[in-house]
């Protein structure tokens, strides 16, 4: 399919273990638009956050192709990734971790751009100036250490830092979830205004489906390292078709003592692990809707109205 | 009303010496919980919703802090004025607490039979068989399947969950007058988290206790608050029922955290426009404006805001520190 920023075709990421193979990301296949947001949710070991590493190639891919505006760069070389990285970036969850905290905030700025070549030694203070206001901090915190920031104020400069070499596709892996919720409308509204201005795309991590309602075009469920569905924000929500995908929404409470759900007995299974996948559908032993054809055959991701995809027998 | 049952903290003060100088974490707060009923703690970073119950449990660190004023009242008796061992004989028995990652408070090299037992053993003289027996049916209490392996478990081998769950069983296995969780599901995913809240709720009717829950997460109050307490700065700004909070909220900050909340039921999209926000962060605890915390963060800001305090004002169940609201 032309014309597309990014397309995963089968991507896959394993991992050795004492235990066995762990398969993190067991076949994703999926494509992006420029200027468009999808939605990846999921619950722990689901390995969204693989899956958006492996693509930037933080993590080396073991299978699969992932094209960047139509040139294959899962097996690009380390220096053919150069260029790429100019066109995706990555902000991450954790904004204490991901700054280097003996270095004041311009200057890892400055050398973002330096590593990129972009700008000389006498603009790219100003670039950086202008960098920080428009993420809406002061440009005089340039000389700041990363420490005296708040949350917040470090996860703008995480995104500062992603937009110094003028990306297209920033993948976003959980960037509100460890701030508080008063600061996080803030952040979900800059990264909006951004989108706007500068046609980025969006490939935004997330285990609130709250914030990723309010956020996605389009949303991607991940169980066991697959997709089991795909669809256009309105769909997704009004009418899920994953059993999987209906648990979640379920499971989030509303903040409105009206909606209180009706106490029930929940199952209390724990989520079999990535690394021994059960045979036939992996949800199977969660699903309340399992059948004998379920235990036996592997759902795959098929189209069951436009732009919705389910992988279930049932659905 | 006045009862004698349950938890009562009344006006708490605690400071912490650090060497940028005295931080008071908490400020003339008081939060009561009764037997039976569910009391929210809502603030952000800063707020000292957590330094408040680790207070009350007697859990801040001696050397470093001080709780200069206040009473913790249980069912009448003042925590704060027993010695450390009586007070021994209060923590984990009649007030317990449960916290955010269960694994720093599980012992990583002592199964989980062995650390359910520890407590039981601690308050009651029982045979060591009969402490694993309780362990046992606690665990069933909480709806673990094969209680038995995992009472021979290492915390390592369960999942977040699962560690959740032995930690409510051992903060439990006394029947607490009442319990304080602290953010109980906030590193939990969300299908665990509605597990984890329900078993709470559930425990709580089953044992007559009183839970106070620590949460940042409005979904969580609503689903199982009777009351809520908001915080920030170190204050209480607001108190009222559950209904009456989210229809009818007081303080300018309240307001603004529900107006960030997000739905996963209804809500538009980022297209439909952009989500209200609350400007600026939290004030520095080291660097605490004259007036009202939130002054600088408030659309509904005066000029006394800034330079006055304003008080808590109550009536009926229903409280706000505010000069702009009225009850």
């Amino acid at each position: 399919m032309a014309g597309e920023l990014l397309e995963v075709d089968d991507l896959k990421k394993s991992y050795p273990t004492s235990r066995g193979t762990l398969y993190a990301v067991d076949g994703v296949s999926f494509a992006l638009d420029a200027g468009e947001t999808l939605g990846l949710v999921g619950e722990s070991g689901c390995g969204k956050s693989t899956l958006g590493k492996t693509i930037c190639r933080i993590h080396e891919p073991t299978a699969g192709s992932i094209k960047l505006n139509g040139v294959d760069i899962a097996r690009a070389s380390r220096r053919a990734l150069y260029d790429m990285r100019r066109v995706i970036q990555i902000i991450f969850q954790d904004p204490y971790g991901s700054l280097n905290p003996r270095r004041p905030v311009g200057a890892i700025l400055q050398e973002a751009m330096q590593v990129q070549r972009i700008g000389t030694a006498r603009n790219r203070g100003d670039m950086v100036a202008a960098l920080l206001e428009r993420v809406g901090l002061r440009p005089d915190v340039a000389t700041r250490l990363p420490h005296e920031f708040s949350g917040g104020q470090r996860q703008r400069i995480g995104i500062a830092r992603a937009l110094c070499v003028s990306p297209q596709l920033v993948i976003c892996d959980e960037p509100v979830s460890a701030l508080d919720v008063s600061v996080r409308a803030q952040i979900l509204n800059l990264l909006v205004d951004l989108q706007r201005e500068r046609q980025l795309s969006y490939l935004f991590i997330s285990h609130d489906l709250s914030v990723v309602r309010y956020i996605a075009d389009r949303v991607m469920i991940m169980y066991l390292g697959r997709v089991v569905e795909l669809a256009p924000q309105g769909e997704i929500w009004s009418q899920p078709r994953h059993p999987y995908t209906r648990e979640l929404i379920t499971a989030v409470p509303i903040p409105d003592p009206a909606y209180r759900r009706q106490r029930q007995a929940v199952v209390q299974t724990d989520a079999p692990s990535p690394i021994d996948r059960p045979a036939g559908c992996r949800f199977r032993a969660r699903c309340p809707l399992a059948e004998e054809r379920c235990r036996t055959s592997d759902p795959v991701l098929r189209q069951v109205s436009l732009g919705h995809w389910v992988a279930c027998h049932l659905a | 009303m006045i009862t004698n049952s349950g938890l009562d903290i009344r006006n708490l003060t605690t400071q912490f010496l650090t060497r940028k100088g005295v931080v008071q974490a908490v400020t003339n707060v008081s939060v009561s919980v009764r037997r039976g009923e569910t009391v929210a703690v809502v603030g952000e970073s800063g707020s000292g919703k957590s330094v408040t119950a680790l207070s009350a449990m007697r859990l801040v660190p001696s050397r470093q802090s001080r709780i200069v004023e206040g009473k913790v009242l249980l069912d009448g008796v003042d925590l704060l004025a027993l010695s450390e061992r009586d007070m021994r004989s209060v923590r984990g028995k009649k007030l317990s607490m449960i916290f955010q990652e269960p694994m720093t408070s599980l012992n990583p090299v002592h199964r989980i039979g062995d650390q359910i037992a520890e407590v039981v053993l601690a308050h009651e003289a029982l045979s060591r068989r009969s402490a694993w027996r309780r362990g046992r049916d606690l665990l069933h209490l909480l709806r673990i399947p094969e209680p038995d392996r995992v009472l021979d478990e290492y915390p390592h081998r369960l999942s977040g969950g699962m560690r959740q769950r032995v930690m409510i069983a051992i903060a439990v296995a006394e029947k607490p007058i009442v319990l304080i969780a602290d953010e109980p599901t906030t590193a939990l995913d969300v299908t665990i988290q509605a597990q984890i809240i329900d078993l709470l709720d559930g425990l709580r009717r089953e044992f007559g206790m009183g839970l106070m829950l620590i949460t940042h997460d409005l979904g969580v109050v609503a689903e199982v608050a009777d009351r809520v307490v908001v915080m920030y700065s170190g204050r209480k700004v607001e108190e009222a029922d559950v209904e009456e909070f989210f229809r009818d909220p007081k303080h300018p900050y309240s307001r603004g955290l529900l107006a960030a909340s997000l739905r996963v039921d209804r809500g538009g999209n980022y297209r439909e426009g952009p989500l209200v926000e609350i400007p600026g962060m939290v004030p520095s605890l080291l660097d605490l404006p004259q007036g009202c915390p939130f002054a600088d963060r408030c659309p509904r800001v005066l000029n006394q805001c800034r330079s006055e305090m304003p008080n808590f004002v109550e009536s009926g169940g229903r409280g706000v520190a505010c000069f702009v609201a009225d009850l």
